[in-house]
């Protein structure tokens, strides 16, 4: 199970708050179980999206002609 | 100094470079990043590797290259990280403690900055494609 050690104040209208009550009772998950879930789907999905396309298009593209050894070689090279 | 960031994964300068270059080292390299990717795991680099890729590709006149390189790393990383005065100081602690080798195998004083920027932010693993972070006590290569 996950440990929640980091407390995050944040304001809310009185409607959402009435909103967040009300989904919580019908759903009988608790407030903050729900301010979670919602963070996880909203945002971390996003994130992870945006990092695999830009790997997918990194496989799909080079960017440079010299190969692995000769930019190693190259940097050792420079001593910086 | 922030918290630990468990599974998460630096990218010096040197992988930067490599990962903008045509090689199985590189194919292996992206096919694990996907992975670490799908198992929520971070990628990070810092501003102070940037600099040494934009050096590489202008001393080659290809500022077009590396505005697409620039393009397709978007996205990538969760963070940049920032280059701070404790870097520095410790990067010169690592240099001062590692061991004298023959010249082309010791570490370069850019790579010393990149561990101390790890070490620093508690970063979990490092690429390394140059082979010389591993002497770096608290340093782990990521394997692929």
């Amino acid at each position: 199970m996950a440990e929640y050690t980091r407390r995050v104040p944040i304001l809310l209208t009185d409607e959402q708050y009435d909103f967040l009550q009300n989904l919580s009772e019908r759903r009988r998950r608790s407030v903050a179980d729900l301010v979670r879930t919602a963070f996880e789907e909203v945002y971390r999905p996003a994130q992870s999206i945006r990092e695999l396309q830009s790997l997918r298009h990194l496989q799909q593209h080079t960017y440079i002609e010299e190969t692995a050894a000769e930019i190693v070689a190259g940097l050792a090279a420079r001593r910086f | 100094m922030r918290a630990p960031d468990r599974n998460s994964v630096y990218l010096d300068d040197a992988a930067l470079l490599l990962l903008a270059a045509p090689g199985e080292w590189r194919d292996r390299l992206l096919e694990r990043l996907v992975l670490h990717v799908q198992q929520e795991g971070a990628v990070y680099t810092s501003a102070a590797a940037f600099e040494t890729v934009q050096e590489f590709f202008l001393a080659r006149s290809n500022a077009v290259q590396l505005r697409q390189y620039w393009n397709a790393l978007d996205g990538l990383f969760r963070e940049i990280l920032p280059l701070r005065g404790e870097d520095l100081g410790r990067a010169l602690d690592i240099l001062e403690s590692s061991p004298t080798t023959a010249p082309d195998a010791a570490l370069r004083p850019a790579q010393a900055l990149h561990a101390a920027i790890v070490l620093n932010h508690r970063v979990e693993w490092m690429v390394d494609p140059e082979h010389r972070y591993a002497t770096i006590p608290g340093i782990k290569a990521f394997e692929f």
